[in-house]
């Protein structure tokens, strides 16, 4: 691993202090992929953790560089990409390890849950099949792959799963399929569900209640999430812990609670304000400057200091390092909100 | 209102049944029954679920689609399918669409996107000026650079090619715009520049917005009135403090419900 001189080393982060040891610690992530005009680094120096049983919230707008990290996580990077860092998955380094070793892991102990469902499932298999699958691999015999699959569908609110799982997607509505990928994910028994943006394709009636159910099943199984989401109202729902990313770089981490409702990062207020509030009439906010940076042609220092208003002459050529700013709090600011 | 409106839809209905289940008319119609008015300087927000028929009506405003009966009126005269409505029904009613990428030709530039429009529409055009600063006048008015004008859209993000959609459907100076989905796609930080971007058009220049969406806070903040449909019918239109202060159908009420649960406390 090359460390580029431009960037400064981030302390190793754990969880919440007195926590035993996390169950993925990312530790100083960066992810270069193909470009026309050379490599483009997309995840910038990212340190973070998931504690067992705990739900971490992903934030980011598009180019944030967080549905990278998801999938450097469970090891579907496209073609090219180069990774350096570490990703420690209970003591084994998930970077080093050979693919066989990371193909055991994925769906087992790792297992992910996409954006859209409609593009995630074969049409042409039966809902039933998809799900067993993993099953099957294991050499789980037929008979007992069927009683379990009807099990998890009825476990995910599938109604009347003993005929629905014979059933084919086309004949699942929207959030219905979001539960099918919510019982494949499950058929592993993995010890955490990376779900990327898993309501962003649902209407709002779905939304809150694959939403209740990501928080039954961490509830009834203890299984850990990663969730990756633009959507604030989202995050406040379920994130135990957040991270905010800029342009592939971190901004902040924290409590869900706290992050949302006392940001730090000027950046993370800027998200906050934006999202339009239902229960009382809000004037629309006022935009940031400019548009978002793009990986490929990032601003020197701060990433966020163009957008910036609190921007000083130090944020144009410094990169804040991530530093504790409170109890439980980090912020990859020079001038961070007072807490 | 008083004054007469701008565009009206009487009992709107559409359907794409087969003719086999047409003979058997046991599939719901897609838009059954449905009427609204929007007036100039006026926003109408149509919200409702996925299948609940609300990008069909906007498409029957613009003239997309054709409807198996009812009429849209605009400026109190019937106005069918767009290639058989006159040039300046046509001009006046413009649409934006949700995905900002996929609605601009990649292979032209901005400037030809927007000259194109009043290659079809001549008398828009402006005569008194040259194009191009008509273009960068235009490109101004929806916060874009003049620079932009050289450029093609996959040059451009997401925002940009929004605007830019938004600055080719002002070219043909509308009295309507009809915006489905069109910030649906885009960023949170972006989305509140192109809504201030609606809203200061609207006043600026008089216009009338359908605004079609499934983003209840939005609408609180930029819909005059509200329509609400659910299963191609239209189940309650209401102002927008009503809507949200007083709902009065149970489905409006379940929709908010859940739009406020996931705001959580």
């Amino acid at each position: 691993m090359t460390v580029q001189p431009s960037v400064t080393a981030g302390p190793a982060l754990n969880g919440r202090p007195g926590e035993p040891d996390p169950l993925l610690r990312i530790e100083r992530l960066s992810i270069d992929l193909p470009g026309p005009g050379g490599p483009v680094r997309v995840v910038d120096d990212v340190s973070f953790t998931v504690a067992a049983g705990r739900t971490t919230g992903l934030i980011g707008e598009s180019g944030s560089g967080k549905t990278m990290t998801a999938t450097a996580i469970i090891g579907l990077l496209p073609a090219g990409a180069e990774v350096s860092g570490r990703m420690w998955w209970q003591g084994r380094d998930l970077v080093t390890m050979s693919g066989k070793e990371r193909r055991l892991l994925r769906g087992h102990d790792i297992a992910m849950i996409f954006q859209d469902p409609q593009s995630a499932l074969d049409p042409t298999q039966t809902i039933g099949r998809q799900v067993g699958e993993i099953l099957r691999l294991d050499g789980m015999p037929a008979r007992q792959v069927r009683r379990t699959v009807i099990d998890l569908l009825g476990r995910v609110g599938v109604p009347d799963p003993e005929t629905r799982h014979a059933q084919y997607p086309h004949q699942y509505s929207g959030g219905l399929r979001q539960r099918a990928m919510v019982a494949t994910a499950l058929a592993g028994k993995p010890k955490i569900i990376l779900a990327d943006e898993p309501t962003t394709a649902l209407d709002v009636t779905v939304q809150a209640r694959i939403l209740a159910l990501l928080r039954r099943i961490r509830e009834e199984e203890g299984t850990a999430m990663l969730l990756v989401s633009h959507d604030l109202r989202v995050m406040a729902h379920v994130a135990d812990e957040v991270v905010v990313m800029y342009a592939g770089r971190l901004c902040e981490i924290g409590g869900g609670r706290e992050v949302l409702d006392h940001p730090a990062h000027p950046y993370t207020r800027a998200l906050v304000v934006s999202v339009p509030a239902v229960r009382s009439k809000t004037a629309i906010a006022e935009p940031l400057p400019g548009s978002p940076a793009d990986p490929a042609d990032r601003p020197d220092g701060c990433p966020f200091h163009p957008r910036c208003a609190k921007a000083q002459d130090r944020c144009r050529v410094e990169i804040p390092l991530m530093r504790p700013i409170a109890a439980g709090r980090q912020a990859a600011c020079h001038y961070p909100e007072d807490l | 209102m008083s004054a007469p409106a701008l565009i009206e839809a009487r009992d709107l209905v559409v359907n794409f049944h087969s003719r086999w289940e047409r003979r058997r008319g046991t599939k719901p119609n897609a838009v059954d029954g449905v009427s609204f008015s929007v007036h100039a300087d006026e926003t109408l927000a149509v919200v409702g679920e996925s299948g609940s028929g609300k990008t069909t009506v906007a498409r029957c405003v613009v003239g997309l689609q054709a409807a198996q009966s009812g009429t849209v009126l605009f400026d109190g005269a019937p106005v069918g399918r767009v290639a058989r409505r006159a040039p300046a029904t046509r001009r006046a009613i413009q649409m934006v669409f949700q995905d900002p990428t996929a609605s601009l030709n990649p292979r032209m530039t901005v400037r030809s996107i927007i000259a194109e429009t009043w290659r079809t529409h001549p008398s828009v055009a402006p005569t008194d000026r040259s194009w191009d600063d008509e273009i960068a006048d235009l490109l101004a008015d929806v916060g874009l650079d003049a620079g932009l004008a050289a450029r093609r859209a996959p040059s451009l993000s997401g925002g940009q090619c929004q605007r830019v959609s938004i600055a080719r459907a002002l070219a043909l100076q509308p009295r309507l715009l009809v915006c489905d989905e069109a910030v649906s796609a885009l960023d949170v930080s972006v989305q509140s520049q192109i809504l201030r971007l609606l809203v200061g058009l609207r006043a600026k220049r008089r216009l009338a917005i359908l605004f079609i969406t499934h983003d209840l806070g939005v609408v609180r903040q930029i819909a005059d009135r509200v329509a609400v449909m659910r299963q191609g019918r239209l189940v309650e239109t209401a102002t927008a403090d009503d809507l949200f202060d007083r709902p009065i159908d149970p489905y409006t009420r379940k929709l908010l419900d859940a739009a406020l649960d996931l705001e959580g406390a």
